[in-house]
């Protein structure tokens, strides 16, 4: 990871202007300086399996593509099983040794990820990495079947229930959250992670349930630390996905020209999963380098927010009372 | 608000270093600021008291600490209150290479009359943070069980 100062002096330049990092023109830019960490050896991930929520559409079929390309056996993880089966023959079509497997599973519904995972874990024995990829911008105000405001539950109690269940399958391997860089504009709410109060506005709603997954970023990474599994969050830049079209229509008529493809948005995602040996845990990334998670201080989160918002989420996704292990434990 | 976080490997395993840092008693050891730690209620769960006396800048105060987290063996979270200070300890302890890796921040803010030590405090803090951790990295590295 070591690159030559003037090198890591453009690439932070970039990062910090936002617009020439985030667009393709910053990755263009850093796939082109010195130092840039090398990609993945062919066939790195053969043998070994990925699983990849969102599977169907944007940086989440790009990734299933990337980790295929690897030699990975990929199962994708989708909500609409035609529409999954349309995008894996896809994948087939292009990559014709490519093994993957289609799950039904609704990402924000905590009851269906458990019983998904409980069906996972019986059948895959060892799962090398899960990236964690289905996103939601609800144009209203949505609760999930548990009550918990959509694009929170799909974002960061899915992800954190699925991980907990899989932990044995998971053991030395990876987890990936994928963020946004549109956590940089939101503080952390842990005071209202339902988004009950003020005006509901999509894009709020999907910083914030962003924010907070980087927040709660290294805090998981401990927990999981203890199966040896490596956790990271990334954010992709700006990619011209099928989300950004439906919900953010204004903005990808600006920006559409400097927009990164899938392949770009999910690049990081892919290396992640795939580069030897694994990277620091408990990081969040963008363009294969970690980056801070505040970019202005009017967002730092201090330690009583943190410690409540993790309270809330170990509530939520229903993880083992702290104290339950404690007294349990044998001398 | 002043606060300083600082990373750093053990030899000693999570379950080891959690033990060893969820009894503040032990702060005597580890921390360079902290003449004495007594238990003042409680059995170390949360919700465990104890009265503390910390040499700071040539000034001795008395600080009620609680233990307000525990959650084995990654994260310990305790508060410390008197009149004038109201501060966060935080340690996160992670699985490393055989032992651990710690990360212990220190988050706080101070009332009335105390609020004028602020900026130099903060320029103390990384010369702090750093025999802090120096202490506490050695008495961990010396536990049973570390290797």
């Amino acid at each position: 990871m070591t690159a030559p100062l003037p090198a890591r002096a453009l690439d932070t330049f970039l990062d910090r202007t936002l617009v020439l990092g985030y667009t393709k023109i910053g990755l263009n830019v850093r796939r082109a300086l010195p130092g840039w960490p090398a990609d993945p050896a062919p066939g790195a991930l053969s043998g070994r399996h990925m699983l990849v929520t969102g599977a169907s559409s944007g940086l989440g079929t790009a990734t299933v593509e990337g980790v295929a390309a690897l030699g990975a056996t990929v199962h994708l993880v989708v909500r609409d099983e035609v529409k999954g089966a349309r995008v894996r023959d896809d994948i087939a079509s292009r990559l014709p040794g490519a093994v993957m497997r289609l799950w039904r599973c609704d990402v924000g519904d905590l009851e269906d990820v458990r019983r998904f995972a409980a069906d996972f874990g019986s059948e895959v024995p060892a799962l090398h990495a899960a990236v964690h990829n289905a996103g939601v911008m609800p144009p209203e105000r949505t609760e999930s079947a548990q009550g918990h405001e959509l694009s929170m539950a799909v974002h960061l109690l899915g992800p954190v229930v699925m991980t907990e269940a899989l932990r044995p399958v998971l053991t030395g391997g990876r987890v990936v959250l994928v963020s946004s860089g549109g956590m940089y504009g939101q503080p952390l709410r842990s005071d209202d992670p339902g988004f009950r109060r003020g005006d509901y506005s999509p894009t709020a709603a999907y910083a914030r349930s962003k924010r907070m997954q980087v927040e709660v970023l290294p805090l998981l990474a401990d927990r999981w630390s203890l199966d040896e599994i490596t956790t990271a969050a990334m954010h992709p830049g700006w990619a011209d996905t099928p989300g950004v079209r439906e919900s953010l229509p204004r903005f990808r008529a600006v920006t559409r020209p400097l927009l990164r493809d899938d392949a770009q948005g999910a690049d990081t995602s892919v290396w992640l999963s795939a580069t030897q040996p694994a990277p620091p845990t408990a990081l969040f990334w963008h363009d294969r380098r970690p980056r801070p998670v505040n970019l202005v201080p009017t967002t730092r989160a201090d330690e009583a927010a943190r410690a409540q918002a993790w309270g809330w989420l170990t509530e939520a996704a229903g993880l083992e009372h702290p104290t339950a292990r404690t007294e349990t434990k044998e001398h | 608000m002043p606060t300083v976080s600082r990373t750093f490997t053990t030899t000693a395993p999570p379950e080891v270093v959690f033990d060893y840092l969820a009894d503040f008693t032990n702060a005597e050891e580890w921390d360079p600021g902290t003449k004495s730690c007594e238990r003042t209620s409680g059995a170390g769960g949360v919700g465990t008291t104890y009265r503390n006396v910390s040499s700071f800048l040539g000034r001795e105060a008395v600080i009620t600490y609680t233990t307000v987290e525990l959650e084995h063996p990654t994260r310990i979270r305790l508060t410390g209150r008197n009149e004038q200070f109201h501060g966060h300890d935080v340690l996160g302890i992670r699985a490393h290479d055989g032992g651990s890796e710690v990360t212990y921040t220190a988050q706080f803010s101070f009332h009335g009359k105390s609020k004028l030590a602020v900026p130099v405090v903060a320029a103390y803090l990384p010369f702090l943070a750093r025999t802090t951790v120096e202490q506490m990295r050695g008495c961990l590295d010396r536990l049973p069980g570390a290797r």
